[in-house]
């Protein structure tokens, strides 16, 4: 019992926390128990998004995750299958009786657009993403992805959360309350919809679930604001700062009778810091300040309405690293409008779909690669482009689209701490099963923590009985990746 | 994805409603599990309240995770709520810190393997009381039939085809159908005006008219001028003497019949017109009703020989204008003038069908079946009756015979001797070997006979199976067992599909005059009683989950279902309490009450501790144990561990009432002392974790929402029923959640009340730490934000919430700014402002107005914060 307090008291007076520290210092009376013991971020409640340490050096500062909602097709986009091509128009070997998540298989069916060597390395990339595809010597391939799920929700949750089920912390989460940010007037963790709309998950993407409110996603993107962000217009600059003024006294005069009240600082730490990020974020929001150049290399004035509001988005991506958010997570596709409309679901008539998503996905995201190398925040910025598993190589019998495959697809990397022109793993001759360094989202979630400093296996928070982490029990770094 | 649940509020009512009379928790307990066994059918909510997923693809291997994790969320949630036992996770392997197996995990999902997600009907509190009535009432209307089967309508072995408009076109040359004449084709259906009167959608007929055979008529809207122009077809396939009756929705002007003998519209020697029908009127010659669709009912069109090719046109009147179309029956012509009204017989169905006739001297009678809805015919009692009693039983000496036998007689519930063993069911029921076959009765002697029943599931228990129902049969007598004679048939009967929405075809023929009155009594004195047992036996729906008795459990190796091992037998925690072995085919009730009596086993050690331990909690912020769900090895060490023990000995020798375990710990020194701080408790303990201060903390987000609302004066305390939504109304395929933007007086209530979607927050209350539901969530993180000040210091409900307060304190203290900020600060802090906090405030209020000063003062520490 002694020792139990004693570590409490180290524990707290190492962290002034008060952020969940109750339920972690019994815990550290019990240490020795585990082989990992977890490393406890310490927070300071009044400055939560202040930088904390990692847990070694990091390879990458600030991550952007460029989410394909809907399920993007590999087998048409980067995972070129000269066989899939030859045997065009016959039947998957050993499918005759496989039934995916909506039914039956027809035949297989090439590539629906063109494969062409792309840069130095000569990686074949399809013609459905040309502008993207001129990185190709920047990017480092995972072609061996695999989830547990064929469905979207599920499978978008397995790929933000490390979790099919609902009510777990996303990536973006876990890596703020890990690492806080490098600006503290801004959120650390900031998810940009699709000017269409939310993905199907949702918010469950940028829910902070079990972890503390203060490390939720806050959702805006170009055109839809943080929510009540700005001051109501019946209210007078003046009279907000009365507010605020008499809010201060009051709350100091809280303090002062409570000394020491963690809880009661941090309060009044919240409000200053809310005056910050009004300023900070309506900033960021402004792109008056964008050269035309920079605005065309996006996209953000194209006739396609789709187009040049996601470029927008891309476009807010880079302003929100450049101030030293922590965690941006992109999404491209939206489910308000339901399969083929918003998003790269592509059951009846992928073609058709494909040739609308194409063109809003892939001049925005190559000029927002474009833009960091040119500005050097390539250097410490990891893009990773995901999505929610990948397509079929056959059509769905008696349809002209292709059914979720959440064996084997494809999903890649690019910038700080990564291989440059590089392919891990790869599917099978059709590229139907991941075959070669089966990887999987624990996998990429690994590699992603590690990059950023983090052992994902020492990252974790004690929720209903048990250390959660990012990765479950499972999970490897792909050290193969790294450069 | 998972979707907004309107009808699981029952249950959050009948928590409210358990916690407010003090249920004994161990009671409470029991009916979560087993509510529908135990007098509390809404306590079974909590069984289905976790999340699922309600998109099931094609692919087994998906379904079979899907089932998994329904299960994974009974098994755990049960665990972490009751026994305060992290049970889940030996879902993949032993536990790897508390004595749990993963057998035992196995035997628990066992008790909950037939539970499934879905509404169930709830029923009211009163149901059992009501079970005499309606069980009085269920006789008497069994009473009724009976009597007025005595005026069933005759069978007659003359075929009827009734051709109603929506048959689609033929898709074979002999095929029955209706065919659209004028293209494009404009002819649209209009559903019949409802009610129950003549001619509306449910009229049921009586002893005078028939029900309404179409749910919908055709309707045409042609210009006035566009007179002779043919419409559509009724394509009956019959040839012979026919009688032709005709029937529309009586509202519109005039349409006239044309028969076309060859079937060809084009040519027109062989064209006749046999009607001429003003459309606005009944079929009697009655006038429609204005604004009301109703059914015409039959007209009669005269008897006519028809080919097989022969159809009948439907053609505008002389003066053109709209036209509608409805079912036309063709009946086969008997040398007898027709009645007022064809004759027709209710369709087929799984309960008793009856077969009357003209008395005829009979020893054997012979049931053939030609076809049935589905299957190999099967009858699970044929009766024969003589003077009211039924002289086909086996136990009065009468023999039974058939074509053949199901599985050739090895299945016993399927055999040859039931079929006059009178006893009903499937499960003492014959079926045929093929799709035809037959059934014969020998009498003991020879008797005089006027009716013969047949039913394919007449079991009052249970799901009555509705397949293997002979649609096309013959009923026939004999004397000597080799001269046969027809007495009735399916020839005369509404076809099957009619058989949902026409019940009965209330006598027409067959009954004289002076018995039509008793008929006509009878008749309504039923429809009375079924209507007053529809009301007192149809409940409203509730998500309180639906029970099915389950396959075997097997254990899951590392959890796949994909890799089954063991058979697992349901029962409880091997480690902990009494023991709870059970039978693999246990009944599904039965295990759950089962395990609903193992939880609350005086022997059990953990459900009372773990639950003082969450009062304690919630009182103090942190339990004595602070992790509430996990009391085992890898949870929390508690502070206090004889004060536990205490307190879960007094819990249960206080026979469960939470109300007396609130007075006793809120009655406590440690809950009554201040939260004031000194040197020497902050440098021992600054957490306050052994309680030598009340602990400080910020209110939960709903309380805190309750709150604003009290203060500002327009809490609405309204109890129970559906909640409010603090979301726009979407309906979307995947509903796209936006935070409303303004707040009506059904916001208002408390917080508990509000349509809580599941992992959607609201842009308000969200960052203020509510769990997102996703998960349980047995303790929840206290954070302190920056969108947390500006959602009260910007959004639309704190401004509102700010002018609500101000307005309230104008009205309540005046004009005087003084006399606001005092009332201000007993409303929000419970006591007097200082001189410098009221000079401050009454400053604001000069500058800037009362509404900022309300705006200030929801947004300080001391409204936000439980000292």
């Amino acid at each position: 019992m002694k020792n139990h307090l004693l570590s409490r008291r180290t524990f707290l007076n190492q962290s002034v926390s008060g952020l969940g520290s109750i339920a972690l210092t019994s815990l550290l009376a019990q240490k020795g128990l585990l082989a990992n013991d977890p490393i406890r971020p310490l927070i300071d409640p009044s400055r939560p998004y202040a930088p904390r340490p990692p847990h070694f050096a990091p390879r990458a500062k600030n991550v952007i995750m460029i989410f394909c909602s809907g399920a993007m097709s590999h087998v048409d986009t980067f995972d070129y299958k000269p066989e899939l091509v030859k045997r065009h128009g016959m039947p998957l070997p050993g499918a005759a009786d496989l039934i995916t998540f909506q039914g039956a298989q027809g035949n297989l069916v090439k590539p629906l657009w063109e494969f062409k060597p792309r840069g130095q390395s000569g990686k074949m990339i399809s013609e459905l993403v040309p502008n993207i595809a001129e990185f190709a010597d920047d990017m480092c391939f995972i072609h061996s992805m695999t989830a547990k799920s064929n469905t979207h929700g599920p499978a978008e949750n397995q790929m933000t959360t490390g979790f099919i089920l609902d009510g777990f912390p996303g990536i973006g989460s876990w890596v703020t309350y890990a690492l806080g940010s490098e600006c503290d007037d801004m959120p650390a963790f900031v998810a940009i919809p699709d000017p269409r709309g939310v993905p199907q998950s949702g918010s469950r993407h940028w829910n902070s679930a079990f972890l503390p409110a203060v490390f939720q996603g806050t959702a805006f993107n170009a055109s839809k604001p943080i929510p009540n962000l700005i001051r109501p217009a019946s209210v007078s600059e003046s009279a907000d700062r009365g507010t605020r003024n008499l809010v201060k006294l009051l709350n100091e005069r809280q303090l002062a009778e409570h000394p020491g009240e963690s809880d009661l600082a941090a309060r009044i730490a919240s409000y200053e810091l809310a005056a910050r990020m009004q300023i900070a974020a309506s900033e960021v929001g402004n792109m008056a300040g964008e050269s035309k150049a920079t605005l065309d290399l996006y996209g953000v004035n194209d006739s396609n309405e789709n187009k040049a509001g996601f470029a927008k988005n891309c476009l807010l991506a880079r302003r929100l690293i450049e101030r030293g958010v922590r965690f941006v997570q992109l999404f491209n596709g939206s489910y308000a409008m339901g399969e083929g409309v918003g998003n790269w679901d592509g059951h009846k008539t992928i073609e058709k779909q494909y040739a609308v998503h194409g063109p809003i996905l892939d001049q925005p995201v190559a000029g927002l690669l474009q833009d960091l190398k040119a500005r050097g925040l390539l250097q410490d910025t990891l893009v990773a482009f995901v999505t929610e598993f990948g397509r079929m190589p056959t059509f769905q019998k008696g349809a002209n689209g292709r059914d979720h495959n959440p064996k084997g697809f494809t999903v890649w990397l690019a910038g700080a701490g990564v291989k440059k022109a590089f392919s891990y793993g790869a599917t099978d001759e059709f590229g139907y099963q991941a075959a070669e360094r089966v990887s999987s989202i624990y996998d990429l979630h690994a590699t992603i923590l590690h990059l950023l400093g983090i052992d994902h296996e020492r990252l974790s928070y004690y929720n209903n009985g048990i250390e959660r982490r990012l990765t479950d029990v499972h999970g490897h770094v792909i050290k193969d990746v790294l450069a | 994805m998972n979707r907004l649940r309107p009808s699981a509020w029952p249950y959050r009512d009948y928590v409210i409603r358990s916690l407010n009379e003090d249920k004994p928790y161990d009671q409470f307990v029991r009916e979560q599990i087993a509510g529908d066994q135990l007098g509390a059918d809404e306590g079974t909510g909590f069984l289905v309240a976790g999340a699922w997923d309600q998109v099931k693809g094609q692919d087994p291997a998906l379904r079979a995770n899907q089932r998994a994790d329904e299960m994974h969320d009974l098994v755990s949630t049960t665990g972490s709520t009751f026994l305060g036992l992290t049970v889940g996770c030996a879902r993949c392997h032993d536990h790897k810190f508390d004595p749990v197996s993963q057998v035992d995990y196995y035997r628990m999902r066992g008790i909950f393997e037939g539970v499934q997600h879905a509404e169930r009907e709830l029923r009211p509190a009163d149901a059992e009381k009501n079970q005499k009535k309606t069980e009085n009432m269920r006789q008497e209307i069994a009473a009724i039939d009976a009597t007025l089967s005595r005026f069933q309508p005759k069978a007659q072995l003359t075929k009827r085809v009734l051709v109603d408009d929506d048959l689609p076109p033929p898709t074979k040359p002999d095929a029955i159908g209706c065919v659209q004449i004028e293209q494009p084709a404009n002819g649209k259906p209009i559903d019949y005006s409802p009610g129950t009167e003549a001619g509306q959608l449910s009229d049921l007929g009586d002893s005078t008219r028939l029900p309404n055979l179409g749910e919908s008529y055709r309707y045409w809207s042609a210009k006035t001028d566009e007179s002779g122009k043919n419409f559509f077809s009724w394509n009956p396939r019959v040839s012979g003497k026919r009688r032709l009756w005709l029937s529309w929705g009586a509202w519109t002007t005039h349409a006239r019949y044309i028969l076309d003998l060859d079937g060809d519209a084009n040519t027109k020697d062989d064209q006749k017109e046999i009607a001429s029908v003003d459309q606005s009127k009944f079929a009697d010659g009655s006038g429609a009703i204005p604004q009301q669709k109703r059914w015409s009912g039959f007209k009669y069109a005269g008897t006519h020989v028809l080919t097989k090719d022969s159809i009948l046109i439907l053609r505008s009147g002389k003066l053109g204008g709209p036209t509608v179309a409805d079912a036309v029956l063709f009946e086969e012509a008997a040398d007898a003038q027709p009645a007022s009204q064809p004759h027709l017989r209710a369709p087929v169905t799984h309960l008793a069908n009856h077969e009357s006739f003209d008395a005829v001297k009979a020893k054997f009678v012979r049931f053939t079946i030609h076809a049935t809805n589905g299957g190999q015919p099967c009858i699970d009692e044929l009766e024969v009756f003589a003077g009211g009693k039924n002289v086909a039983l086996a136990k009065h000496g009468a023999k039974v015979t058939a074509s053949d036998v199901f599985a050739d007689g090895s299945n016993s519930i399927h055999q040859i001797a039931h079929a006059n063993d009178g006893l009903y069911g499937n499960a003492k029921s014959w079926i045929a070997k093929g799709a035809k076959g037959w059934l014969q009765i020998e009498l003991p002697r020879e008797e005089t006979i006027s009716s013969v029943v047949w039913s394919r599931d007449r079991a009052e228990k249970g799901k009555a199976f509705q397949d293997r129902i002979s649609t096309n049969y013959l009923v026939e007598v004999s004397l000597d067992g080799k001269a046969w004679k027809a007495v009735a048939s399916s020839a005369d009967r509404l076809a099957v599909d009619y058989r949902e929405r026409i019940r009965d075809v209330p006598t027409l023929s067959g009954v004289t005059g002076e018995n039509a009155a008793e008929v006509k009594k009878y008749s309504q004195r039923r429809a009375v009683l079924q209507r007053e047992l529809k009301e007192l036996t149809s409940f409203p729906m509730a998500y309180l989950g639906k029970f099915e008795q389950p396959g075997p459990t097997f254990r899951l190796h590392r959890g796949d279902p994909m890799s089954p091992k063991e058979e697992i037998a349901p029962g409880g925690l091997s480690q902990f309490g009494a023991k709870l072995d059970l039978a693999k085919d246990t009944p599904e009730s039965e295990r759950r009450v089962a395990l609903a009596k193992w939880l609350t086993d005086s022997k059990n050690p953990l459900t009372a501790r773990v639950m003082v331990n969450r009062l304690w909690h919630y009182h103090f912020g942190t339990g004595i144990v602070d992790t509430p769900s996990d009391l085992g090895f890898n949870g929390g060490k508690p502070s206090h561990p004889e004060l536990l023990d205490w307190l879960a000995a007094e819990f249960m020798k206080r026979g469960w009432s939470l109300k007396e375990m609130h007075r006793l710990i809120m009655n406590s020194a440690a809950y009554r002392q201040s939260s004031a701080a000194h040197d020497a408790g902050m440098l021992a303990d600054s957490g306050a974790r052994l309680l030598w201060r009340f602990p400080t903390r910020r209110i939960e987000a709903e309380p805190l929402r309750d709150t604003i609302l009290a203060v500002s004066g327009v809490l609405d305390l309204t109890m129970g029923g559906p909640g409010f939504d603090l979301f726009e109304p979407n309906d979307n395929y995947v509903k796209v959640y936006q935070s409303k933007q303004e707040f009506g007086t059904d916001t208002f209530r408390r917080m508990i009340y509000q349509s809580k979607p599941r992992v959607q927050l609201d842009d308000t209350f969200g960052a203020f730490d509510v769990p997102d539901a996703g998960q349980i969530a047995p303790r929840r993180t206290s954070s302190t934000t920056p969108l947390q000040a500006l959602n009260f210091l910007n959004s639309t409900f704190a401004m509102q919430q700010a002018g609500l307060l101000a307005a309230r304190l104008e009205k309540e203290s005046g004009k005087a700014a003084e006399a606001q900020v005092k009332r201000a600060f007993q409303l929000a802090y419970q006591r007097d402002p200082r001189a410098d906090e009221l000079s401050a405030s009454t400053h604001l209020i000069s500058e800037h107005g009362l509404a900022m000063f309300c705006r200030a003062l929801l947004n300080t520490s001391e409204f936000m914060t439980l000292y």
